[in-house]
């Protein structure tokens, strides 16, 4: 295997240039501050007229310790290991933009496909008991737009590359 | 409540107070129907820790519309529940937790919530505010506010999960500090992600400086209500919450955090303030002669060498910060530091980091200083001020070795301020008197009023480290402050130099009322400062009855750049409370509110007895300036005294008492306290 040895955070951050659906990126575990605006628009954008960060499509975790402070965000994964997981086949995905979709009449809210998710990065909603995930808000993702230090990044796996290899440039010259 | 029903519609601002009788009384709220509201969640969570017994009552449309949240209700309910016969420490006052209703929505900054109590440490109105998540996450459980009153028999913690409220032993948890609290909690309920409020063992040892600690590291420390808590035999509060707050009109919402991050990025303030956080104004106050040394027996500014070795720059350098932010803050001045044999901490900002008070001067020592204090539940600023104090009496012979314990208290001692704050929060020995609070513990031990010098001596409160000396609108602001003593009630960002030059916006202000030649003379008493403090109490008090954070206001950094007086604080505040609670309030409808609130908290203080004469500060702050930056300068006491006088007929009140005038609380709807006032007092208002 390509990977043996290698610590399995650096396995997914390769595995992370490879996902071509992915939209949404974080710029790096320094930058956010833990706000937690990401999940309140988030769910006032998908609740239409009530916010709890506990219905967000994107969690934000805490590592005080270590001090990171990191947003959980959907992969949009080529092979989504939440559909694989899904014993009801509740779960698909959208060819052209690579968003998981429900079938909210099949979730029968086991939660297999999040215990499936490597990214922890698909949720549960508190009253409807049902999953819910990241549909990218029909191109402008709010949590995005409010992210006040730019921690969250709209970018496909193209311009992630390109930023990536800029910021590699510029800390060379430094 | 739904737009479109009766208060939305009328065109007056101000809703009636008194003729009107809550219209939802008859709702059921177990199990039944359930009134919806936008903004606030419509509940009032009443305890009574005696009885050990919950209720849920509708919060009522007086509460909502007449004083909206936060400090505003809180103090509604403590004027009406408590009064001049109720014992501080004992079972009948009330501790009420409040937050606003733009709480938990993602109006930038909404996180704060108050605790409002009668006050152990002042014996008058008590209340404190803080920052964090708890806030928020109290309205997603379903509360606008939690109100508990009795005692219980034996150690308890309050667990709300949504609907179910329980009173359970926390015997386990007595003795523990906060952030240990926390962290058996979080165990024992088994979710990392409730949210936490705790007293530490000054709390339960009924220190009157204690104070209350959420999320580990943010306090609503003034005013010892750690101590009222603790008499409470209540440990925590621990919430999580799964409903939602609603939103009347999110598109605008959204539309207004556009348009309000725009204008915090044309701010200049907005790169370096995100940066450094508080710490950035320490060196900025010491250049302009606010900044504390020595217990104020040396004139502020004169240790600027002293303090550059410790300036934010410096600190950033050489220290590793993770910044960290409260709910919904795009500002981030919070920060993480990590100290070899510390670990993590918290960065000690802005006022706890005034160390030079007792002459000490040490970045690890004060990050060491604030843990101690977070996790006992004290209150830093009254900590500082008490240990300060006691260096000075240590060093005139007020107070000898036999008094304190065998301990030799110098100034610059940093063995000795460990020791104290141990003893302080324990009860223990000399630290037994300084538990009292510093105003309290110089009359106990017969100091000088003098040597625990602040602003509004008589309300037995430490106004915390800011030299007010030779600063006449700082004076003021924090004499006249209804807690007590305090400096986020009323200051003026000028007034303590968080900036070189005075904006144009307020040098026309000045040019306006003629007083050019005080602009650049702090020391010096002119009536348009007594102005310029109530526009910036208008601002504090709204940002504590919204709940949302003052940093980002025109009260500390963000003032005076091109564009904001296009639109001020409170036109922002009410622009967020009509997209959130679709109520029909404008900047005039917000500030009456303001008013109303600071009226009756007034009120409360004139029922305890509290005069002008309580207002005014010890002679220390009248004393001329020896060295620094306002070398040679002083106040003049009759300037004072009509700065005073000026300020009090802005408000309304009687300039030689302070008692409000029957007018003016009649203005305001509150016909009945008058009533009351008049018939206690037995004067005519």
């Amino acid at each position: 295997m390509y990977n043996e040895g290698i610590p399995i955070c650096w396995a997914m951050s390769r595995a992370e240039v490879c996902m071509e659906y992915r939209r949404i990126y974080v710029k790096s575990p320094d930058s956010c501050t833990g706000c937690r605006m990401c999940e309140m628009v988030c769910s006032l954008m998908h609740e239409k007229r009530g916010v709890n960060p506990r219905m967000s499509r994107i969690r934000v975790d805490f590592y005080p310790e270590k001090g990171i402070i990191t947003p959980k965000v959907c992969r949009l994964c080529a092979t989504p290991a939440c559909i694989e997981a899904c014993p009801e086949m509740a779960l698909s995905r959208d060819e052209t933009s690579g968003v998981i979709l429900l079938d909210a009449d099949r979730c029968t809210g086991c939660g297999a496909c999040q215990e499936a998710c490597p990214f922890d990065a698909i949720f549960m909603h508190p009253e409807t008991k049902k999953v819910i995930s990241c549909d990218l808000c029909e191109g402008d993702p709010r949590c995005v737009r409010y992210c006040m230090n730019n921690t969250l990044l709209y970018l496909d796996a193209k311009g992630y590359k390109a930023l990536k290899e800029k910021e590699r440039h510029s800390s060379l010259r430094k | 409540m739904p737009r479109g029903t009766k208060h939305s519609k009328k065109k007056s601002v101000i809703p009636p107070l008194e003729s009107e009788t809550p219209a939802e009384d008859h709702h059921k709220f177990r199990g039944g129907f359930k009134m919806i509201h936008d903004g606030w969640m419509g509940t009032t969570l009443r305890v009574n820790l005696s009885e050990r017994r919950t209720d849920r009552e509708p919060l009522s449309q007086e509460l909502m519309f007449g004083f909206i949240g936060g400090r505003g209700m809180n103090s509604k309910i403590l004027y009406d529940e408590t009064g001049p016969q109720t014992d501080p420490l004992g079972p009948e006052n009330h501790l009420i937790i409040g937050t606003g209703p733009v709480n938990g929505t993602p109006m930038p900054t909404s996180n704060r919530f108050t605790v409002t109590a009668k006050s152990p440490l002042t014996g008058i109105l008590g209340d404190a505010n803080s920052g964090g998540f708890f806030g928020p996450e109290l309205k997603y459980a379903g509360y606008d506010a939690i109100v508990m009153q009795g005692a219980a028999e034996k150690p308890v913690y309050l667990w709300i999960d949504d609907d179910h409220v329980e009173i359970r032993d926390a015997t386990h948890l007595w003795g523990k500090s906060t952030t240990e609290t926390e962290r058996m909690l979080k165990g024992e309920i088994g979710d990392e992600r409730i949210r936490i409020l705790s007293i530490g063992q000054a709390g339960e040892n009924l220190v009157k400086i204690a104070g209350i600690i959420n999320d580990e590291e943010h306090a609503a420390a003034r005013c010892g209500l750690g101590a009222v808590m603790g008499s409470k035999k209540l440990k925590a509060v621990a919430v999580r919450g799964s409903q939602t707050v609603r939103v009347a009109n999110p598109e605008k919402l959204f539309g207004l955090m556009d348009e309000m991050f725009r204008d915090y990025k044309k701010s200049s303030a907005f790169d370096w303030y995100t940066h450094y956080g508080g710490t950035v104004a320490i060196i900025d106050m010491c250049k302009a002669g606010s900044a504390p040394v020595k217990n104020y027996l040396k004139s502020g500014g004169t240790d600027l060498d002293r303090r550059l070795a410790i300036s934010h720059e410096k600190i950033f350098e050489t220290y590793k910060l993770k910044d960290v932010a409260c709910h919904a803050c795009p500002l981030a001045c919070d920060k993480w530091t990590y100290i070899e044999g510390l670990g993590r901490a918290k960065h000690p900002d802005g006022g706890s980091f005034h160390s030079a008070i007792w002459e000490i001067y040490d970045y690890p020592f004060l990050v060491e200083f604030n843990r101690l204090c977070d996790e006992y539940g004290i209150d830093v600023y009254s900590a500082q001020m008490a240990i300060a104090a006691a260096m000075e009496w240590y060093e005139k012979g007020i107070v000898t070795k036999d008094d304190t314990d065998g301990l030799e208290i110098h100034f610059g001692d940093k063995n000795v301020v460990r020791t104290l704050v141990h003893k302080i929060a324990n009860r223990e020995g000399f630290g037994n008197i300084l538990a009292e609070g510093s105003v309290r513990a110089g009359r106990l031990v017969g100091a000088d009023p003098d040597t625990t010098s602040t602003g509004g001596y008589g309300k037995d409160m430490d106004h915390g480290p800011i030299d007010c000396s030779a600063m006449a609108d700082l004076t003021l602001s924090l004499s006249v402050s209804t807690r007590g003593a305090g400096h986020l009630r009323a200051v003026a960002p000028m007034s303590w130099g968080v900036s070189d030059t005075l904006p144009s916006k307020w040098q026309r202000v000045y040019r306006d009322a003629g007083a050019e030649d005080t602009m650049d003379k702090p020391w010096r008493g002119h009536p348009i400062k007594a102005e310029i403090a109530t526009y910036f109490e208008n601002i504090c008090t709204s940002s504590d009855i919204l709940e949302m954070c003052k940093n980002t206001t025109e009260f500390f950094y963000f003032y005076g750049y091109e564009g904001r007086e296009k639109r001020d604080d409170l036109s922002w505040h009410a622009e967020f409370l009509r997209a959130v609670t679709g109520m029909d309030i404008d900047r005039s409808g917000l500030e009456m509110v303001t008013k109303r609130v600071l009226n009756i908290e007034k009120a409360y203080n004139v029922r305890e007895g509290k005069l002008r004469e309580h207002d005014m500060p010890t002679s220390r702050l009248f004393r001329k300036r020896e060295g620094g930056p306002l070398d040679g300068k002083g106040l003049d006491r009759d300037e004072i005294e009509r700065l005073f006088e000026h300020y009090y007929e802005i408000h309304g009140w009687d300039p030689s008492t302070s008692i409000p005038r029957r007018h003016t609380l009649e203005e305001l709807g509150l016909t009945y306290v008058a009533d009351e006032l008049e018939s206690l007092l037995g004067l005519k208002l």
